[in-house]
């Protein structure tokens, strides 16, 4: 009998479609030894007129990539112009004193150049790559864009028309419409509300305004330039200078940003999205941590939390209970606090499930201890990651602008692996119960029309149009 | 006494042949490329292409697994199975579970993705470069085993299906652009779209997929190639370990028969409720890619269209302002070349003065020497782009994999991407007036409701 079984067995072994394969095939081989590296070395100087500049060496490489960053986001546009920081910018590039819209782009490209123009809450970053040969080219035609612009009225037109369409393309996308209807609930009565703006309030700005934000806040002491590229700090200063000695000082004091406040009352939001198959969410806060206390423990604990596909509300929302396509979350650092957003998108009939375990989620990550195992697994991943993102040029030197507008020192990176290094399970669960307890607002975007009986189950929900204008409010047990 | 020795030098000599012989060790001769920029190639005895180009300036490497299989390989009624296939890449292996490659990547820091066209399927990944034996399991494992099951296949076809419908959601222009590809391309295989038509999806058997899956997704009709900080050795090592036992498939075939001449002009209009403003598409035929002519029309494509300084750009965005959206370019299906156009205008009269702005910039092409300036313009363009493609890692390692499949040999890519460089005004002039002609033209335009 046993022979008999011990026989049944070994020909059920050589019928499973693994037992012929070579052993290595069945588990994932171990990784080889890591390699060593030291993140690039982040030199600065300061010119006479009070420019940052500062350089990141990269031997080989076929791009030289300039960030100018000036401290003039919308949060500092007047409470009656929002909008004012983002006209001003994308009218720059549009004709300075001697050569036209068109003469600028003919010059960009003739250095194999690309210049993007992007104005934040907090910022307005000149992002230009050229061909490594081209430094002097590049740093000519940036100087004249920021220092000698003639804000051509014409022009103000073109920038009001392209921003009216680029607003239009966006109110199609549910990401967007999520996260803007989110912020506008975060930054109610805050200076970043005007980093909301949208084309009707584009109109009453004129070119006098743009003038005056221009000569208020475009000055060297404001900016700060990161260079990338095969070259070191005594050329780029020296280059630098030569085109940028002329811009003067301003003399008005740097304007601080009040910071923001977690907001204590749970709203939530819909705005409808006719055709949309699938439904986003947007949930989040404002977060009061300190950058250079809290800030590594708690992007250990957003990995955790969503930070990427093995995080905890990928694995349970898609993979364990299939209720969600996807389920991440991201903290976003603005001059005055962080907002802590999840997005994730749901087949209708699942959002309100998906929202329990959303909030199951988060409640867990307050009161229960997180495992060591998941700890070292989100910081491996983070140290591992970094150099993957400075990888491609620009997003290396944006990364490094930012870190120096924040005022980090230029060890920041070369600390990045150790800060993380250090932490354990202990640190980041005090963080998390010390900044995750307040309560999280919502957006759903989605058709209302299959999202009837989300609407008759769920509570009190404020309906708002796709341009964030408030309709009306929906309470439980009624539906649209 | 002259026999033994004779038979002893045979002896040597087969001993020699056998341990170092390339061919015999499983690698046809090993090929070293300084241009542009270093890396080798050499191909596994079960004919997987292998790419390898070293690069130690970050702790990051990338793989690229292509296929020579795309949306051209389909046959009527199934339209969308590459992309399927790529979907279904992701579901599973004999030893890695659904969506688990996906997993295994992200959580080592590492991103992994993947790419149909028409006649190419790629998947890549860029990961801390200690983590290449990982990258290697999981690509070896699905080139060889897939999991090709109905709860997968269902699992795939979900997605894709999802998909289909979100990208109709999000470009309200898509439908025009499908009956346009009809119109350039009479033959199915070209003319079909790469993520298929949602009938066509549902409709496909594991059968089918299985049997298409068995014949393109093998070794010999594939390459892999690796860009980043490895050691040669340690890389060839685990790549003849994880690849070099995969069974070689049979030989493929994928020679498409000729698209037939398009005798235009061929001109029609349509109304399309879905489109949120009046558009029209412009193609012209230009010579096929593998011709002498063709970088000419890589250069015009820079002259024309590419880049904020290009012609059209120029006029009908910045100059008239009579369009608020152009796109296109040199476009290349499978050795048949348009230059393609396609322009948005916030009503009929714009549309009608596009399209007149357009014909006249070709005929200033036409009848005139490109001056000197903007022919150096156009190359700085065209250069800018070559090394744009070159940035990162994973840049070059997809831009050398797509080289391998359409201009081999390997040595000549420095050769043949700078052959536009080499363009002059009198070439442009001659062959713009033998092919902007209405023969090859075909133009649709779009209206709304």
């Amino acid at each position: 009998m046993k022979r008999c079984l011990s026989f049944f067995l070994t020909i059920l072994f050589f019928l499973h479609p693994t037992s012929g394969q070579e052993k290595f095939r069945r588990l994932p081989p171990y990784p080889d030894p890591l390699t060593e590296w030291r993140p690039p070395r982040l030199e600065t100087a300061t010119l006479s007129n009070g420019l940052t500049v500062a350089v990141l060496s990269r031997k080989n490489s076929p791009f030289l990539s300039l960030q100018l960053l000036i401290r003039a986001g919308e949060s500092l546009s007047p409470e009656n112009l929002p909008g004012l920081a983002t006209a001003t910018a994308r009218l720059l590039n549009r004709g300075t004193l001697l050569l036209s819209a068109m003469d600028i782009e003919d010059k960009l490209e003739a250095i194999g150049g690309q210049l993007e123009i992007i104005t934040t809450y907090d910022r307005t970053l000149f992002s230009l790559t050229s061909l490594a040969e081209n430094l002097d080219a590049a740093l000519s035609l940036l100087s004249q864009i920021v220092m000698q612009p003639s804000f051509p009225a014409n022009e103000l037109d073109a920038v009001r028309r392209q921003l009216s369409y680029d607003f239009l393309e966006k109110r199609e996308n549910p990401d967007y419409l999520a996260q803007k209807q989110l912020l506008r609930f975060l930054f109610a009565g805050h200076p970043y509300e005007r980093g909301l703006f949208n084309e009707d309030s584009l109109r009453r700005i004129t070119r006098r305004d743009i003038q005056l934000f221009f000569n208020r806040h475009y000055r060297p002491e404001n900016a700060v330039m990161v260079i990338g590229g095969n070259l070191g700090l005594s050329t780029v200063s020296r280059r630098v200078s030569h085109y940028f000695n002329t811009w003067k000082k301003g003399d008005l004091p740097r304007p601080s940003v009040p910071g923001l406040t977690p907001s204590a009352e749970k709203i939530f939001g819909f705005v409808d999205l006719p055709r949309a198959k699938e439904v986003t969410v947007a949930l989040g806060n404002i977060i009061s941590g300190q950058l250079t206390d809290d800030i590594f423990p708690f992007l250990v604990l957003n990995q955790v939390l969503g930070g990427s596909p093995h995080s905890r509300l990928f694995m349970n929302l898609r993979e364990t209970r299939q209720l969600a396509y996807t389920a991440f979350s991201e903290v976003e650092i603005f001059q005055g606090g962080w907002v802590f957003m999840i997005q994730a998108k749901f087949p209708p009939a699942a959002v309100a499930p998906g929202l329990k375990e959303i909030e199951r989620e988060l409640a867990r990550l307050v009161e229960e201890k997180i495992p060591t195992a998941e700890i070292e697994q989100a910081k491996s991943f983070l140290i591992e990651s970094f150099p993957l993102d400075l990888e491609a040029l620009d997003s290396m030197t944006r990364r490094a602008a930012e870190m120096l507008a924040f005022g980090l020192s230029e060890t920041h990176w070369e600390r990045w692996s150790e800060n993380i290094l250090n932490l354990d399970t202990n640190r980041v669960t005090d963080v998390a119960q010390k900044l995750l307890t307040v309560p999280f607002s919502g957006v759903i975007v989605g058709d209302s029309r299959l999202l009837t009986n989300f609407f008759q189950e769920y509570g009190e929900i404020r309906v708002y149009d796709r341009k964030g204008q408030f309709l009306y409010t929906l309470s439980k047990g009624e539906a649209k | 006494m002259k026999e033994s020795w004779r038979l002893r030098g045979i002896v040597i000599g087969l001993f020699f042949l056998l341990f170092f012989s390339p061919r015999l060790l499983g690698q046809v001769e090993e090929k070293t490329v300084s241009l542009p920029f270093p890396f080798i190639y050499f191909q596994l005895k079960n004919g997987l292409t292998v790419i390898l180009s070293e690069d130690d300036s970050l702790p990051v490497v990338s793989v690229v697994v292509g296929y020579g299989v795309g949306s051209v390989d389909e046959k009527p009624g199934q339209a969308g199975l590459a992309y399927l296939i790529e979907n279904l890449m992701f579901q599973g292996s004999l030893n890695v579970g659904p969506m688990q490659h996906f997993s295994y990547i992200s959580r080592v820091g590492g991103r992994p993705n993947a790419r149909t066209t028409s006649d190419l399927t790629l998947f890549f990944e860029t990961v801390p470069a200690h983590q290449l034996p990982l990258v290697l399991w999981l690509e070896s494992d699905r080139m060889m085993s897939l999991v090709i099951s109905e709860e997968h296949l269902e699992s795939a076809r979900a997605a894709v299906l999802s998909q289909l419908a979100q990208l109709r959601f999000q470009e309200s222009f898509l439908d025009s652009f499908l009956l346009f590809n009809q119109m350039i391309y009479p033959d199915f295989a070209r003319n079909h779209p790469v993520t298929g038509y949602e009938d066509d999806l549902q409709k496909l058997s594991a059968e089918q997929v299985r049997e298409f899956y068995h014949t393109y997704y093998v070794p010999n009709n594939a390459v892999l190639c690796l860009v980043g900080n490895f050691n040669r050795r340690r890389a060839k090592e685990l790549i003849e370990k994880y690849f070099e036992t995969i069974p070689r498939g049979k030989e493929i075939s994928r020679s498409l028969p000729d698209s037939p001449e398009l005798k235009g002009p061929f001109i029609r209009s349509y109304v399309d409720p879905l489109a949120s403003s009046p558009a029209a598409h412009v193609a012209y035929r230009v010579p096929s890619p593998f011709s002498a002519e063709y970088p000419v029309f890589q250069l015009i494509d820079y002259i024309l269209i590419k880049g904020k300084s290009s012609w059209l750009q120029k006029r009908l965005l910045q100059r008239e302002k009579i369009a608020v959206r152009l796109e296109g370019g040199l476009e290349n299906n499978k050795g048949v070349a348009y230059l393609r156009f396609f322009v948005v205008a916030n009503n009929d009269i714009m549309v009608e003065r596009s399209l007149r702005a357009i014909e006249a910039e070709i005929s200033r092409l036409k009848s005139s020497l490109v001056s000197s300036e903007e022919l150096a313009l156009a190359k700085t363009k065209y250069l800018a782009s070559l090394k744009r493609r070159q940035a990162t890692s994973l840049d070059r390692a997809i831009m050398l994999t797509e080289a391998y499949f359409t201009h081999p040999p390997l040595e000549e890519i420095a050769v043949i991407q700078e052959k536009p460089l080499k363009v002059g005004a009198s070439d442009i002039v001659g062959l713009a007036n033998r092919y902007f002609i209405p023969e090859n033209l075909a133009v649709l335009q779009v209206r709304i409701r």
